[in-house]
C-alpha cells in the first residue's frame, strides 16, 4: 500500500519535527505502513544527515537539526556514521587501490589519470609545458625588449626628421629672400637700363659735341659696365654721379685709366646737389683727354678740415 | 524515572515468536526480514518522538501484538504495519502520561549542547575505531554494493545529482532503483558498523 508521493521538503520538516501534530500524526502512519514512503522517508534523511555533514544546511533547517534531530542518540550516531561514510567515500574515490569494478565504474576520464603510464606521461606533458611556458615568457620579454628599443630608435628619427624639415624650412625662407633681393636687383638694373637708354638718347640729341654719362655705384656690381660712345666732334662729357648717403660737405673727383690706374683728369672740391640722402654731383671733362678703354672715376669726400676719403668709384667704357 | 507497562508480565514465546513472523510476512517465508523492517521502522518513529528508550518501546509494541496473535490466532482489522503502528501509537502515550514531559524537554536541551560539544570532543581513538569499523564493513559488501555506496554519497548539491545519474546509468538502472539500492546498502554498511562497534 503507497500513498501520494510527499515532497521532499515536507519529508525534511517532518524530520525536524517542523510539522503541524496532524500532519506528523498521518505521516508516523505512513512511516510504518507505506513502504514507498518509508524508503522515501529514509532516503531523505540520510541526505539531511549529509547535508549536514557536508555543511550543506543554512538557516532554519540548520538551527532545527541542532535543537531537534541531534536531540537523539540513535540520530546522532546516524551522523557519526554519515562522517565516517563521507571519509570513507572520498578516500575510496582518490585511493589508487581500485578494484577492477571501480575502475569501471569511474568515467573514461578518470581512467585515464589514474593508469601509472598515463600518469607519468601526464607529468612529462605537464613537464614540457611547465618548460615550453617558461621560454615564451622569456621570449615574450625579450621581444617586449626589443620593441621598446624599436619605438626608442623610431622617435629619435622623427625628431631628427623635424630637425632636418625646420633646417630645409630655414634655407627655403633663406633662398626665397635671396631670390626676392635678387628680384629687386634686376629690377633696378632694368631701370637704370632704362634709364640709360633715355640718357643715350640726350646724348645723341645733344649732338657730337657733348657726351652725357650717367652713373650709379651700383652698377659696378652688376657687372654691366656703362658705355661711352664719342665720336670726333665730341669735345666734352658731362658726367652725372649718384652718391651714396654721406655727410662730407663737397666732394672731388678724379678719372683714372681703369688699368693702370694714371690719373687722367681731376675736379676741384664741388658741392653735391639734393637731399642728403639722394646726393648727385656732375662733373666736366675734356672728351680728347679719352681713349677706347675703360675708366675709373673716384669720389672723395671732402671734410671741413681739408681731409678726404673715397666714398664711391663708378666705372665706365669708352667706344670711338 | 522507570517506566512500567501493564501488560508486561506476558512474556514473548518461541511459538508467539514464530506466529509474529508468519503473519508480518503476510503467508511468504522472508527470513524474519518482515520482522526487522517493521522493528526498524518502529524503532525510527519511537526514536522520531525523542522518546528516551526507544528500543524499549519498541519491544512493548512487538509483545502486545505477539499477545493478541496468540491470544486471537489472527488479527483481521488491519494490515500487519498498520495494526503495529496503532499499537505503537498507544505504547507512545503510555508513555507520554508517564513521563514528565517538560522535564523531558529540558533534558532533551541539554542533550543539544552535550552533543554540539560531542562532535569536537569526540576522542581522536573513537573516531579511528569508527572508520576502521566503517573500512570493515564496506569491505564485507560485494564490490558492485562497495561501488553504489561510495559512489551514490560521493559530492555535494548539484554533483552529487549528477554522480548518482551517471552511476545508475553506468548500472543500467533508474534513478529511483538506485535510491533503493542505497539505502539498503547503507542500512545494512549502519548495522554492521553499529555492531563493530557495540553499540547494539
Amino acid at each position: 500500500m503507497s500513498g501520494p508521493e510527499i515532497d521532499k521538503h515536507i519529508l525534511n520538516q517532518y524530520l525536524l519535527g517542523a510539522l503541524p501534530d496532524s500532519e506528523i500524526e498521518r505521516l508516523d502512519e505512513r512511516s510504518i505502513t507505506d513502504d514507498v514512503f518509508a524508503a522515501q522517508l529514509t532516503d531523505a534523511e540520510n541526505d539531511l544527515v549529509d547535508g549536514y555533514v557536508g555543511d550543506e544546511l543554512r538557516g532554519e533547517t540548520l538551527d532545527r537539526f541542532k535543537s531537534h534531530y541531534l536531540s537523539s542518540q540513535t540520530r546522532r550516531n546516524k551522523v557519526k556514521f554519515a562522517m565516517a561514510l563521507r571519509e570513507a567515500a572520498h578516500s575510496k574515490r582518490t585511493s589508487p587501490a581500485t578494484t577492477p569494478n571501480e575502475t569501471a565504474q569511474t568515467g573514461w576520464l578518470t581512467k585515464l589519470f589514474t593508469k601509472p603510464v598515463m600518469q607519468w606521461g601526464f607529468a612529462v606533458a605537464a613537464l614540457v609545458l611547465l618548460v615550453g611556458a617558461v621560454l615564451l615568457v622569456g621570449q615574450n620579454f625579450r621581444l617586449r625588449r626589443q620593441i621598446s628599443q624599436t619605438q626608442a630608435s623610431s622617435d629619435a628619427a622623427r625628431q631628427h626628421e623635424l630637425e632636418l624639415k625646420t633646417q630645409i624650412e630655414s634655407q627655403h625662407a633663406a633662398n626665397a629672400k635671396t631670390e626676392q633681393e635678387l628680384a629687386q636687383l634686376r629690377a633696378d638694373r632694368d631701370r637704370l637700363d632704362q634709364e640709360l637708354q633715355k640718357d643715350k638718347g640726350s646724348q645723341t640729341s645733344l649732338g657730337a659735341a657733348v657726351a652725357t654719362l650717367f652713373l650709379t655705384p651700383q652698377l659696378r656690381s652688376v657687372g654691366q659696365v656703362a658705355t661711352l660712345s664719342l665720336v670726333t666732334a665730341t669735345r666734352s662729357v658731362v658726367v652725372h654721379l649718384k652718391l651714396e648717403p654721406n655727410d662730407f660737405p663737397s666732394y672731388r673727383v678724379i678719372l683714372l685709366v681703369q688699368t693702370t690706374h694714371q690719373n687722367v683728369w681731376s675736379s676741384g672740391n664741388i658741392k653735391a646737389k639734393g637731399t642728403a640722402d639722394q646726393k648727385s654731383l656732375s662733373v666736366s671733362f675734356p672728351a680728347g683727354s679719352l681713349k677706347a678703354q675703360g675708366y675709373t672715376l673716384q669720389v672723395l669726400g671732402v671734410s671741413d678740415n681739408g681731409s678726404s676719403e673715397t666714398v664711391g668709384e663708378y666705372y665706365f667704357r669708352v667706344m670711338k | 524515572m522507570a517506566i512500567t507497562y501493564p501488560k508486561k508480565e506476558w512474556t514473548l514465546s518461541a511459538s508467539a515468536f514464530q506466529r509474529l513472523l508468519r503473519w508480518l510476512d503476510c503467508g511468504a517465508d522472508s527470513g524474519g526480514e518482515s520482522y526487522l523492517v517493521m522493528r526498524d521502522r518502529l524503532l525510527a518513529y519511537f526514536d522520531r518522538k525523542n522518546c528516551r528508550a526507544p528500543d524499549d518501546l519498541v519491544d512493548e509494541t512487538l509483545n502486545r501484538v505477539a499477545r493478541r496473535l496468540e491470544e486471537e490466532n489472527e488479527i483481521q482489522s488491519d494490515t500487519p504495519a498498520r495494526y503495529c503502528y496503532i499499537t505503537a501509537r498507544f505504547v507512545f502515550m503510555e508513555y507520554l502520561r508517564q513521563t514528565d514531559r517538560t522535564e523531558n524537554a529540558i533534558e532533551q536541551m541539554q542533550l543539544v549542547h552535550d552533543y554540539e560539544k560531542q562532535l569536537t570532543d569526540e576522542a581522536a581513538a573513537e573516531k579511528e575505531d569508527r572508520y576502521e569499523c566503517m573500512e570493515k564493513c564496506l569491505q564485507q559488501l560485494d564490490s558492485e554494493n562497495r561501488q553504489i555506496i561510495t559512489g551514490y554519497y560521493l559530492g555535494q548539491a548539484r554533483t552529487k545529482i549528477d554522480n548518482r545519474r551517471a552511476l545508475a546509468q553506468s548500472l543500467g538502472i533508474t534513478i529511483n532503483a538506485l535510491t533503493i539500492r542505497a539505502c539498503r546498502i547503507r542500512s545494512k554498511l549502519e548495522k554492521c558498523t553499529r555492531e563493530c562497534l557495540g553499540d547494539q
